[in-house]
């Protein structure tokens, strides 16, 4: 599967680990794994056909099992996309059973604590996260909601190589936790043709607003994911939004697939290229986050493992 | 000395506070999502004033306007003055304030038992005058022409109703600064965080504890990190002083609001004219005047057999004092001593009459008052949103009666009561401010709330033809169209895509569009807009098309609802 290390890819490594260093200063430490599997040539697992939590299981049995994220009694942030008072089938939001199953995994691998957090767009948390169906998932599969509402949740962060964006926030559970895990749903937006994964993240940060306000969205997008590395991302397509995204109503299609892996600029390009028939060049923060060398977006240099 | 009469009192005691606390609990509970098998609203669809009052100004009798009423009605006519002694909260709380203030007696009360007794008839006066003000001709159901049978009175039962106001005052006066109180006990290293740490999130005995203490404080708390939000409401110190002064009232005289002021004690007061349960003095009393003084609504005339039905709260003080126990509750027999009669002056009553049309005369001539052309809104309406479901304009000011529950049950905080945006004769009316907190989308409380049908109830499916106003973009300000800037907030936030893309596909065209017919008025998008204090887009009360009744508006919401052309494609890859 791998193959032999050419010199470019130990620069990569190379460069990678110093920067891992330094942003070891940060607490960042951690990433270094992220950053040098970033270098290297990533592998995504593609689950497709059978009901969510079954493409779940098997996409992450395919990366090695979550207990190679995971050692026992660690602890978990996952981060779905609960931001809109929309239910289940409207596919606005990550399906609860995808959600349900991801906490019952890393139960299963040991984790001492699942919580499940994300700083809803539409407000009161209390009623979006009941429409969307994602606390009740959480809860019955032993998992914590818990609402990004309160500013008291959250700490500054410094994003040093950022272009569009200098500083924002993220809560302080993302930074703490032993895995955080990603868990975006594929849709369409009317602003940055895509939301995906990297997207997703703006769900950890307090204050959005000076997000928009900068010069770019699609750069600050890019700018916070050099801080905030998520250290699996998995994608639901099992029914994605076609139209009117990210938000909806619109269009939905069921397209049963459960994408997961490390990189997520991968797991960003390869959705929006196979679920979508787009050009990943064409979603803006996927190119800006390659060039800041958070991952790999061309898809002839990802190895893509298929299970059924 | 013994008291083997206290029994009776001390029931009255226990049943009084039960009320009180049962009238707290529900106003506890007023918070989304308002379902609950027991109404909320309870106390005040129980009102018969209430009912009364907006009956007549409506010109229609509903079974559920006035089913609830009646129980207190039957319970007068038999016992008379028990509702308030008994089950008025606004009482419950005169008493409470009285024995924790302990107003000393005035001096001339132990001598003087009434200091005022020809006032106890304003509140007649005022209860004839707001009936003529509920009845006289105040307005006309738009679109109706104006015969007879499509006007409107005008009831301002609003600001003297005692349900009503307690409701009020609590819910804008005591609410919001509770919640402030909460918050700041939430802040950085308070409860949210203890409730979101680990060793409480790994012991789920006390994690259930903290959820159920921060429960039990009426906050709609779910799990833990989630915290109260402050909550705001406008006017909140003048509701609170205009309560504390009824209160205070209380120095002067003992229950001065329910002798002089309150008229649906006055409406009750006529009611238990006929009432066969009335108070007995027996042989057995010595005219010590014991009970004289001691009557809270001093209903007891200098001889003491001799007492006004229509002021006795049947509190049983007097039973309960009387060293003899002459005093007795028994069915009316002949050998009753002649009550004091109701002596209202004639004249008074014409000048109360008029008064209360000149009332009316003169908030209809208030600017607020005044329709457009087309005679289906005010113009002075231009911030005023009204919450969905609620009755055109000229129904609503007299069929609303100002209890803030809408306000206190909206989960956004949106609602808000009305200042000088409707004329005075809307004034603390509720309307929606999208900055504060806009109509979300599956959210039907407020039509649940409402005791008099102000706001109608309505399903969420109903909320899409439901339009309040219409939002309206801001060019110079909306940084999508003055700077190019990559933002669509708005269009995300939208939940009844009204909101389309001129230029789709350009990265850099991205700018919002509002669809006038989609877009209901609910203020998601102001309220989301990252510009602040004012967002770029607002949400104007033109749109509101109440006066057109659901049928009409959903038949232009079909009308108008497909899509032109086809829905938004996703861009095509380069």
């Amino acid at each position: 599967m791998e193959d032999k290390i050419t010199r470019k890819e130990f620069l990569r490594l190379a460069a990678g680990s110093a920067i891992a260093l330094g942003l070891g200063k940060f607490g960042l430490g951690s990433e270094l794994a992220g950053l040098a599997e970033a270098a290297s040539r990533p592998t995504l697992v593609v689950a497709r056909n059978q009901s969510p939590a079954a493409m779940v299981r098997a996409a992450i049995g395919g990366l090695g099992g979550m207990k190679r994220f995971l050692r026992p009694g660690g602890s978990v942030v996952v981060k779905p996309n609960a931001a809109w008072q929309r239910t289940p089938a409207q596919a606005a939001n990550t399906n609860p059973e995808i959600v349900a199953e991801v906490v019952r995994l890393c139960k299963q691998a040991g984790a001492r604590l699942v919580k499940v957090m994300d700083h809803p767009c539409d407000t009161p948390a209390e009623l979006t996260f009941s429409v969307n169906g994602i606390k009740k998932a959480v809860e019955s599969a032993g998992g914590i909601m818990i609402s990004g509402a309160s500013p008291s949740l959250y700490q500054p962060i410094r994003l040093p190589r950022g272009k569009a964006l200098r500083s924002s926030q993220v809560l302080k559970e993302v930074m703490e936790a032993d895995l955080f895990i990603n868990l975006p749903i594929a849709k369409v937006h009317n602003a940055v043709p895509l939301t995906l994964g990297l997207k997703n993240l703006m769900g950890v940060a307090l204050d959005r607003d000076p997000w928009h306000d900068s010069p770019d969205l699609n750069q600050a997008i890019a700018d916070y994911a050099t801080a905030v590395r998520p250290h699996l991302t998995i994608m639901d397509a099992v029914r994605v939004l076609l139209s009117n995204g990210p938000k909806g109503p619109g269009k939905t299609k069921d397209m049963n697939m459960v994408i997961a892996g490390t990189d997520p600029v991968a797991v960003d390009a390869f959705t929006a290229k196979t679920v979508f028939e787009m050009d990943p060049g064409y979603v803006k923060y996927i190119v800006f986050a390659n060039a800041a060398g958070l991952g790999e977006m061309d898809l002839g240099k990802m190895t893509v493992k298929s299970v059924s | 000395m013994p008291r083997p009469h206290n029994q009776a009192r001390n029931i009255r005691r226990a049943v009084q506070a039960s009320f009180f606390l049962f009238f707290l609990y529900l106003l506890g509970r007023t918070v989304f999502p308002a379902e609950s098998p027991i109404p909320l609203d309870l106390f005040l669809r129980a009102d018969p004033l209430i009912a009364l009052s907006t009956a007549l100004s409506l010109r229609k009798v509903t079974a559920s306007l006035v089913l609830f009423a009646l129980p207190i009605v039957f319970l007068t006519l038999f016992f008379g003055r028990a509702f308030c002694g008994w089950i008025c909260p606004l009482g419950a709380a005169l008493d409470l304030s009285e024995k924790i203030f302990r107003w000393r007696r005035p001096r001339q009360e132990r001598r003087q038992p009434d200091r005022c007794p020809r006032l106890r008839r304003l509140k007649f006066y005022l209860l004839l005058g707001l009936l003529v003000t509920a009845l006289f001709i105040a307005d006309f159901r738009s679109g109706q022409g104006v015969g007879l049978r499509s006007s409107l009175g005008l009831s301002l039962v609003y600001l003297f109703d005692p349900i009503a106001t307690i409701t009020r005052s609590l819910v804008l006066g005591l609410v919001a600064p509770l919640q402030s109180l909460l918050v700041m006990l939430h802040a950085d290293q308070g409860l949210a965080y203890l409730a979101a740490s680990n060793f409480l999130l790994e012991h789920q005995s006390l994690r259930n504890a903290l959820t159920a203490f921060q429960k039990a404080l009426a906050v709609w708390v779910d799990y833990p990190g989630s915290r109260p939000e402050a909550i705001f409401f406008r006017f909140a110190p003048i509701a609170f002083f205009i309560f504390a002064a009824i209160i205070a009232l209380s120095s002067l005289t003992r229950r001065f609001w329910c002798r002089y002021i309150c008229p649906l004690g006055a409406l009750l007061a006529l009611l238990s004219r006929w009432a066969p349960v009335k108070k007995r003095v027996g042989p057995a009393c010595n005219d010590c005047g014991l009970c004289i003084r001691s009557c809270r609504m001093s209903a007891i005339s200098e001889d003491p057999h001799i007492y006004r039905a229509g002021e006795c709260v049947t509190c049983h003080e007097c039973i309960s004092i009387c060293p003899t126990g002459a005093i007795s509750y028994l069915p009316a027999k002949a050998n009753l001593s002649a009550e004091p009669p109701l002596d209202l002056s004639r004249r008074r009553l014409v000048q109360a009459a008029g008064l209360g049309v000149a009332s009316l005369l003169l908030l209809k001539a208030d600017w607020g008052a005044k329709k457009n052309q087309s005679g289906k809104l005010k113009t002075s309406a231009a911030g005023l949103i009204r919450p969905p479901g609620a009755l055109p304009e000229e129904q609503f000011v007299t069929a609303c009666v100002r209890c803030a529950e809408c306000m206190k049950i909206c989960p956004t905080n949106g609602l808000q009561p009305a200042f000088a945006e409707g004329g005075l004769e809307a004034i603390a009316t509720p309307l929606l401010v999208p900055k504060m907190g806009p109509c979300t989308q599956f959210c039907v409380s407020c039509g649940r709330v409402c005791p008099t049908g102000a706001i109608q109830p309505f399903t969420v499916e109903e909320k899409s033809w439901l339009y309040l106003g219409t939002a309206v973009i801001d060019h110079n300000l909306c940084i999508a169209w003055a700077q190019d800037k990559v933002c669509s907030i708005c269009d995300e936030a939208c939940s009844y895509n009204a909101i389309d893309q001129k230029e789709p596909g350009l990265p850099t065209g991205v700018r919002p569009v509002v669809n006038e017919k989609k877009c209901v008025g609910c203020g998601l998008c102001e309220k989301s807009c990252p510009l602040a204090p004012e967002a770029a887009i607002r949400v104007h009360s033109f749109g509101d098309k109440r006066s057109l009744g659901r049928q009409e508006q959903k038949e232009f919401f079909l009308l108008n609802s497909q899509e032109k052309g086809a829905e938004r494609p996703a861009p095509l890859p380069l």
